[in-house]
């Protein structure tokens, strides 16, 4: 072979490759083309050339034509689009056609998302996502073909080494848990560090050995979250104070064998004390100021003229005309936080004296007496609503904070070939008689005659034990999950609890049942069901049934909550 | 249009073809080049060819890849390869940048004539300049902090040392960057706790000493042999085959006489 063909073939063929196989980049062959040129087959000139050949081959590429800022050393773009029909039903709401509380809904939720690694320590991202709420991104097809809008659903940095990380912003949530506690859409925004504690007792000295393949892990996370931002000038302690939500978590794990593990981990989740407002969640729990029923009071007063004409049974009629008389009506209005209504109304008559004037008279038709007023005057007055039975004192101080210990965890394991996993939750709130007694102030059946439902320790505790055999990782992977739970009003924090069981309503015990399969490496179809039933019937009152507010929290506003949901998952 | 005028404008555009190439030669880009070789290549060629002005702007690679791009040079010096970005770039305005190697150089580490080290490997050189390593000791000196001097970020020898020395990693926190190889070779003569990169045309600088790596030295023979770790090749870039002035004084640069001042300079020649 002519040596001048040499090079111009090789060219081509390095050429070709990274066209053939789109995801080798025509930097990858600059090792060949310096191999070619330590044997001798290429110069030092022609290697430089098949370089710019290929550099310029590449360039045409659509890899080629993205240009991304020199810090960054890997991105990874992705999202997910998910397809939802809904029905939900909530009870005691009966079964008719003007029920309001059955819902059939086609929903979808679309996140797309980026993260960067920056070189070796550095890394940031964010994501984007169609709902504004923290626990869900679902938006309802409604309305004419509306369109809607776009929310930053995370946008984070942070710094990591081989056994410890930080990350500031709105991010992926790290700790271990279950939807009993957090639900799956909320993205913590804060500050969290993990420490690989295993990694730091295995270090032998400052060098880089670590003791590998061990069978236990022992990792710390902790986050500052930012939990409701106030207004430092406001009026009042809680007004102008922040609140903070603080978490420390240990999550240990040991490995029996390649398919049985056992994870454990406690953490202890602290809420600073502030005035809770504007939260989107579904059911949340946010400060009102205003409980209970109002009472508005309207009072009438009149002056009336009467005239009696009275006809004997000879036919002599009488004509009698009554001194002025005043008519005070006072009405009473209760007006309920449903928007039902009560009206009261009382009348006074008060008739100075004798009649004055007696004129006789003849003709008119025997024994019949007719009456006859005429108000000469008249003035009415009304009151300012002021809060009614029911109506409940202010809160304040700690009373507001949550002090939640809990203690998530799994058994994972193999049935034949499909990994599957025990696990449980649980939950108790230090505070929860505060919560309970001060800030929900519940009662049983009436609000305005029934004394106050007082705390008992179930209240204060969450529990939950589940099982999952298989899961969705590739086409043809299918998954079933079964787990029973049951949530005291007073154990967890309203606004981070799942959204989809009993719709993230609390006072609470039922069943969910999701059943998965995956029908491509990107679509995954799934139905889920939930369950849900009162733990304690016919609460009443307070902050959290809202039966005296609708702008309230409704934690606790229904004896039963249905949900059936049908999912179609593509991923990208 | 008649015949005649057709003519005439014709040769009115033949007229000016002349002027057109008496402008001065352009070149822009790098500093490891156009600190010292390619000046004292513009005087050797002035004496052959004394009617060519050259314009001469050292400021990086990135410059004049960029001043090619935009038909601002007809040379663009480059102390790296072009990346795709530019080549993308580059083709959208019709320009192919073609790869000229004018000479190799060796990036060679240099330390205070005072720092006791007889050497490093490349490990400890990547956990120097990204501050793995930020104590003498920790490499076998003399207890120290170490002071880190490197190109500022529109070097070609920037990135060329992140891609060669450093896995790509960022550099040390604390490192100083310098307008050129000259500052860098000041500075750590000043230092005696400094370390930095230069070219071998940097290397007579009083008060530095040059430390091989993994046992070698930077020399013509270990680039030539590519045995040194840290050798690369240096570029003219011109819009495709270069013409006119540009095509002269490339295959000036290459000729002997041209190659001669290459190692002269201090640079190792490419014959």
């Amino acid at each position: 072979m002519n040596s001048n063909w040499a090079p111009k073939i090789l060219a081509t063929a390095i050429a070709v490759f990274p066209i053939l196989n789109s995801s080798i980049q025509a930097q990858d062959a600059g090792a060949l083309v310096d191999k070619l040129i330590k044997k001798g087959i290429l110069t030092d000139q022609e290697g430089e050339e098949v370089r710019a050949d290929m550099m310029r081959d590449f360039s045409q590429t659509s890899a080629g034509k993205v240009n991304l800022n020199s810090s960054i050393t890997e991105l990874k773009l992705s999202g997910d689009l998910r397809l939802r029909y809904q029905y939900d039903n909530r009870q005691p709401q009966v079964d008719n056609p003007t029920n309001l509380d059955q819902r059939s809904t086609f929903r979808y939720r679309l996140r797309i998302g980026a993260d960067a690694t920056l070189g070796a320590n550095w890394s940031a991202g964010f994501q984007l996502q169609s709902g504004q709420n923290a626990d869900s991104a679902n938006q309802t097809f409604s309305n004419g073909f509306d369109n809607d809008a776009i929310f930053i659903s995370r946008a984070f940095f942070g710094w990591k080494n081989d056994w410890a990380s930080v990350t500031a912003g709105k991010q992926k949530n790290p700790f271990y848990t279950t939807d009993m506690v957090w639900d799956n859409d909320i993205n913590p925004s804060g500050v969290i560090e993990t420490i690989a504690l295993h990694k730091l007792w295995g270090r032998r000295s400052a060098g880089e050995e670590v003791i590998q393949n061990s069978n236990w892990e022992l990792n710390l996370i902790t986050g500052q979250l930012w939990y409701q931002n106030n207004n430092e000038f406001a009026a009042g302690a809680d007004f102008n104070t922040d609140g903070f939500l603080f978490v420390e978590q240990l999550v240990g794990s040991y490995r029996f064998s390649n398919d049985v593990k056992i994870t454990i981990a406690p953490a202890w989740m602290t809420w600073t004390a502030a005035h809770l407002t504007n939260f989107r969640n579904e059911n949340a729990y946010a400060d009102v100021v205003i409980y209970g029923p109002t009472v508005s009071t309207k009072t009438t007063t009149s002056v009336v003229n009467t005239t009696e004409e009275t006809v004997n049974a000879t036919g002599t009629k009488t004509t009698r005309i009554v001194t002025p008389t005043t008519v005070t009506s006072v009405v009473t209005t209760t007006t309920n936080p449903d928007g039902s209504t009560s009206v009261n109304t009382q009348q006074s008559t008060v008739r100075p004296g004798s009649p004055i004037t007696t004129i006789l008279a003849v003709g008119g038709t025997p024994n019949q007496k007719t009456t006859s007023a005429k108000t000469i005057a008249s003035a009415t007055s009304a009151s300012v609503p002021i809060p009614g039975p029911g109506a409940l004192p202010a809160v304040s101080g700690e009373s507001r904070g949550l002090n939640i210990l809990t203690a998530p965890g799994d058994v994972s394991f193999k049935i034949g070939s499909l990994k599957s996993k025990a696990y449980w939750d649980f939950a108790y709130n230090l505070d929860g008689p505060g919560r309970y007694n001060d800030i929900y102030q519940l009662k049983t059946g009436n609000i305005a005659t029934d004394s106050p439902h007082r705390y008992t320790t179930e209240d204060g505790i969450a529990w939950l034990v589940g099982l999952q055999v298989g899961e969705t990782k590739k086409a043809g992977d299918w998954s079933v999950i079964f787990n029973y739970r049951r949530t005291g009003i007073a154990s967890i924090d309203p606004n981070l609890n799942d959204s989809d069981f009993a719709m993230g309503e609390l006072n609470v015990q039922g069943f969910t049942l999701r059943l998965a399969y995956q029908v491509a490496d990107a679509c995954v179809m799934q139905l889920s069901g939930y369950m849900a039933w009162n733990l304690v019937d016919n609460l009443s009152g307070g902050r959290a049934t809202n039966r005296l507010n609708p702008t309230n929290a409704g934690i606790a506003q229904d004896n039963a909550v249905n949900v059936l949901q049908f999912d179609v998952n593509i991923k990208f | 249009m008649t015949r005649s005028s057709l003519f005439h404008l014709t040769g009115f555009l033949l007229a000016l073809a002349p002027l057109a190439q008496a402008g001065p030669l352009i070149i822009k880009g790098s500093d490891t080049l156009g600190a010292k070789l390619v000046p004292q290549l513009a005087e050797a060629y002035k004496q052959k060819s004394p009617d060519t002005h050259f314009e001469i702007a050292a400021e990086g690679s990135t410059t004049g890849i960029a001043a090619l791009i935009d038909n601002t040079a007809q040379i663009g010096m480059s102390s790296r390869r072009a990346k795709p970005t530019e080549m993308s770039a580059a083709s959208a305005k019709g320009i192919t940048l073609r790869p000229t190697i004018v000479a190799f150089d060796a990036m060679s580490i240099i330390v205070n004539q005072a720092n006791g080290l007889t050497g490093l490997t490349k490990k400890q050189v990547e956990q120097i300049f990204t501050g793995d390593v930020t104590d003498w000791s920790a490499v076998g000196g003399k207890p120290g902090k170490i002071s880190v001097y490197t190109r500022n970020t529109s070097s070609g020898t920037y990135s060329d040392w992140k891609e060669l020395a450093m896995k790509k990693r960022d550099y040390a926190p604390g490192s100083q960057k310098m307008a050129g190889h000259e500052q860098i070779a000041a500075e750590v003569a000043q230092n005696p706790n400094g370390i930095g990169y230069v070219g071998l045309a940097y290397l007579k600088v009083k008060g530095i000493k040059v430390l091989p790596v993994d046992g070698i030295f930077p020399s013509a023979a270990t680039v030539k042999n590519k045995s040194f770790p840290y050798s690369r090749p240096t570029f003219f870039y011109t819009n495709g085959e270069p013409s006119g002035a540009a095509k002269e004084f490339v295959a000036f640069t290459l000729s002997p006489a041209g190659q001669a001042i290459v190692s002269q300079v201090g640079f190792v020649n490419v014959q």
